[in-house]
């Protein structure tokens, strides 16, 4: 058998997988067996890189050249000019957006050059289904360390001096919840790991469990000693079959090595973790929601003013962290606290993953130190507005988070700064708005989400959310009053001081957030009934202009409702009586002749 | 004792067992609260949001709900800062716009000062209390009704909104209704509660041949109590 000589590093991550990924596995090998290459040319199917949209991704190593968006047929051209004749293809590389060079290794592209890895530390490296690749990559070392020369009280001094505060979005410091259970009295005390992530459009919960189980399971085997629970729960959304088979293959793994089970390493700690998958409402990630949902019933939160960390599950001390909080635990053992704060800001440590979708030029999953500001997430590893739009706003901290707009693009992000804002962390969603994006529409398509999410447990929430969305969708459509958006802040307050939780208590953000920096649009609104952004379907109206229509019928053949006329070398026409302002036309004019107002 | 713990309400000081909730705290002192989601017989539920009242502990300020805060040493509470009258005044306001036309509401909202108006009428008697479900579970033992769907759809009804099939038609969730809400109707010898779409037949007493009560709550009481056989024959003037 002859030495493995390149590692070819298949991404298998959800976005790779669906852009055909695994077909294209299929085919590699098959061509490797072909060119008698399979023994020195190992495909190793890794996590998710977070850079989905040019999926699928391919990384050969050692070379270090990473092919994206690869389609079956270019695998005999890529396996007989690269892996044989040793020469790039050049057309399979990643493009720079502006200056349309190709770039061939993953350091130099922008995208991935301001990243720091420390949660996704192993992303794209290793095969999530071998427990030895993690441990190969240091994986395992810190809960040897921990168990073998730490006490449980060491462990939460060394997380309490890290600064860690907890990643699934109220940004608690961690170490201060696992002493209140640590300390709590009861016959038995619970982890939980927060895998819900129940935020429409973001993933990187999902990526870490998926693509590096066991840095979880570690962490929450860390955790779990320190606390001196026995027990541990991941609760997994339904809808990520694949980080549930990956969990669960590296669950068993673990207990065959005998890291998790009885006596753990021979140290005579026992512990041991079960998946839940839990129904997949977004407020099943709240967390006495999520807790009663693992006991087995509705999945509402609970109004109490004992917390669960005293109480929890089964009425026990239970401490419940986020998947990312849990996958950072192991780095601050093996390093120490003071690598782990020698990046981020003096309230904020360590690193944060923010999945940056919308409007810029690179979507996907980044890992970013704390305090980089919005302008370079969004400019420098983003690489900028699509198509040379203007900025308007950045969506932070999932359905609930605030519209930020240009003049904050150079805020530090933190835990802090960004509430200071009116907006918030919130898992690390990062939507980028251009100009073509009507702010109150934001809102209301916020809103809109929201009403169906709620639990409707509550009077604030439930009905302050339902007339919210009835006000934002009046303006939007032209019958806004005078006094709304009083009436909306009025409500937001109500909303704020007396909601149960903290669905309620943040719904209000998108709506508070856009009246702040927006205002302008709103009275355009109600006032003038126009919509600056020209995307409120009734207040805007389409014409072509007769003198850059160039007649060639394109409009005419998308128009769904055939509301336009015209023949050849005549101009053409819309009727606004019956045009549905579904915008096709204007997306389809070659000469931009078709105008909306 | 040393769990008696001092309070101040209102600015004046007050001792009170540790862990009451200062709903009843302030009741004791007749401090008006308003409620809606409060029966003391149910366990608090602390939903309808009417009861909020400001906390002070440790220099922190906080917004609570009354009914469910248990009383613990050196709170400072106050049942009517500006911040609590704005944000009960909105909860009203609410609820107004939900059951404009219910009269308990209406008075309650009269009582506060909350005018209506401003916002769009949903016309629902149901306010979400969650009385006739916690009734049914808590106090009857029986659990017929649970809530269907989120959100603005949310609503008491028994599984699958089929005729309850455990039901037995005691009433108890048409006694604790604030609103008045469920509709109960005794006609020939049948009690209807017509939410939850359940007719039973109800037993005659052996002596005067009045109706006593459905049947299924009589066999439901043989089942869970120890009563001398006559108290199933009987009805209550004749026993
Ligand atoms: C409506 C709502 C949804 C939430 N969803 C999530 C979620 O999907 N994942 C998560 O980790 N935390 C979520 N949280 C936060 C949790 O309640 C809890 O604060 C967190 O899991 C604690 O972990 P941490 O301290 O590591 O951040 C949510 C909170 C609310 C109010
Ligand atoms: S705030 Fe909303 S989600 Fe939270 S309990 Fe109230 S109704 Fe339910
Ligand atoms: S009485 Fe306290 S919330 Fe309803």
């Amino acid at each position: 058998m002859k030495a493995v000589r390149s590692h070819l590093l298949l991404c298998g991550g959800t976005g790779c997988r669906a852009s055909g990924g695994m077909t294209l596995k299929d085919i590699l090998e098959a061509e490797l067996e072909k060119r008698g290459l399979s023994d020195e040319m190992k495909i190793v199917v890794t996590g998710c890189n977070g850079f989905c949209a040019l999926g699928p991704i391919l990384v050969v190593q050692p070379d270090d050249v990473i092919y994206v968006s690869l389609k079956p047929k270019d695998i005999p051209e890529l396996v007989s000019e690269h892996f044989i004749k040793g020469r790039i293809v050049k057309r399979l590389l990643y493009k720079h957006p502006v200056t349309k060079q190709e770039i061939p290794t993953m350091q130099q592209i922008p995208f991935f050059a301001q990243q720091e890895l420390r949660v996704l530390r192993n992303r794209g490296l290793i095969d999530p289904e071998k427990i030895d690749e993690y441990i190969g990559r240091d994986g395992y070392s810190a809960l040897a360390k921990a168990l073998a020369e730490m006490t449980p009280d060491q462990i939460i001094d060394e997380v309490e001096k890290s600064g860690l505060r907890g990643r699934g979005g109220g940004g608690f410091l961690t170490a201060r919840k696992w002493r209140t259970t640590r300390s709590a009295p009861g016959a038995v005390r619970y982890v939980i790991c927060n895998g819900d992530e129940g935020d429409p459009g973001a993933f990187m919960d999902r990526s870490v469990m998926e693509g590096d189980p066991h840095s979880v399971i570690e962490g929450m085997i860390i955790g779990a000693y320190a606390i001196g629970a026995s027990k541990g729960y991941i609760y997994v959304r339904m809808e990520y079959p694949l980080a549930v088979k990956n969990l669960a293959k590296a669950l068993t793994d673990a207990r065959a090595y005998g890291l998790l089970g009885d006596n753990i390493l021979g140290s005579g700690f026992s512990f041991d973790i079960e998946i839940n998958r839990g129904g997949g409402a977004f407020i099943c990630g709240e967390s006495s929601a999520l807790m009663q949902s693992i006991m087995g019933k509705a999945g509402e939160p609970r109004a109490k003013y004992i917390h669960t960390s005293e109480k929890g599950l089964w009425d026990m001390p239970t401490n419940l962290n986020n998947v990312e909080t849990w996958a950072n635990v192991p780095l601050i053992i093996n390093h120490g606290s003071a690598w782990f704060a020698s990046i981020g800001t003096k309230g904020s440590t360590g690193t944060k993953v923010f999945s940056l979708v919308g409007g810029v030029n690179n979507v996907g999953l980044v890992e970013v130190p704390m305090g980089i500001t919005l302008r370079e997430i969004i400019y420098d590893i983003g690489g900028g507005i699509k198509d040379d739009k203007k900025f308007k706003a950045v969506q932070t901290g999932g359905p609930s988070g605030g519209c930020i707009p240009a003049e904050h693009l150079d805020t530090p992000v933190d835990f802090d700064e960004l509430t200071k804002l009116g907006s918030m962390m919130g898992s690390g969603g990062m939507i980028v708005m251009d100009e073509d994006t009507c702010m109150v529409d934001v809102a209301r398509y916020f809103i809109n989400f929201l009403v169906d999410e709620s639990c409707g447990k509550c009077t604030p929430c439930r009905e302050g959310l339902r007339h919210f969305l009835t006000i934002l969708t009046r303006i939007t459509e032209g019958q806004g009053q005078e006094g709304d958006v009083e009436l909306l802040e009025e409500i937001g307050d109500g909303m704020i001081w007396g909601s149960l939780c903290a669905l309620g208590g943040s719904a209000p953000n998108p709506v508070m957030s856009t009246i702040k920096y927006f205002r302008d649009e709103y009275d355009a609104h109600i006032r003038d009934k126009k919509c600056p952004a020209r995307v409120c379907t009734k207040l805007i109206t389409f014409s072509i202009d007769p003198e850059t229509c160039i007649a060639c019928g394109k409009c005419k053949k998308v128009c769904p409702v055939n509301c336009i006329t015209g023949a050849k070398k005549v101009p053409h026409v819309i009727d606004e009586s019956i045009c549905i302002r579904c915008r096709a036309c204007y997306e389809v004019c070659p000469t931009d002749a078709v105008k909306i107002r | 004792m040393d769990d008696m713990v001092t309070i101040t309400l209102n600015g004046t000081e007050i001792k009170a067992q540790k862990g009451t909730p200062l709903l009843s705290i302030a009741r004791e002192k007749n401090v008006y609260i308003p409620t809606l989601c409060h029966n003391d017989a149910l366990v608090p539920y602390g939903v309808c949001r009417m009861c909020l009242v400001e906390i002070e502990k440790g220099g922190r300020k906080r917004i609570v709900t009354s009914c469910n805060y248990p009383a613990e040493e050196g709170l400072a509470v106050k049942t009517d800062t500006e911040r609590v009258v704005k944000t009960r005044s909105i909860v009203m306001e609410l609820l107004l716009a939900r059951a404009p036309e219910n009269k308990m509401i209406v008075d309650l909202a009269a009582r506060l000062g909350v005018k209506g108006g401003r916002l769009t009428e949903v016309n629902d008697d149901c306010i979400l209390c969650g009385m006739c479900v916690r009734v049914c579970d808590e106090v009857v033992g029986v659990s017929a009704l649970g809530f269907f769907s989120r959100g603005t759809s949310r609503m008491p009804t028994t599984p699958f909104a089929e005729p309850s099939e455990t039901c037995i038609g005691c009433g108890s969730c048409v006694y604790v209704c604030p609103t008045g809400y469920i509709k109960m109707e005794d006609k020939d010898g049948t009690r209807y509660i017509h939410n939850w779409k359940v007719a039973l037949k109800m037993a005659t007493c052996k002596k005067c041949g009045m109706y006593i009560a459905p049947q299924r709550q009589l066999d439901y009481i043989r089942k869970t109590a120890d009563l001398p056989e006559d108290f199933y024959d009987l009805c209550f003037s004749c026993r």
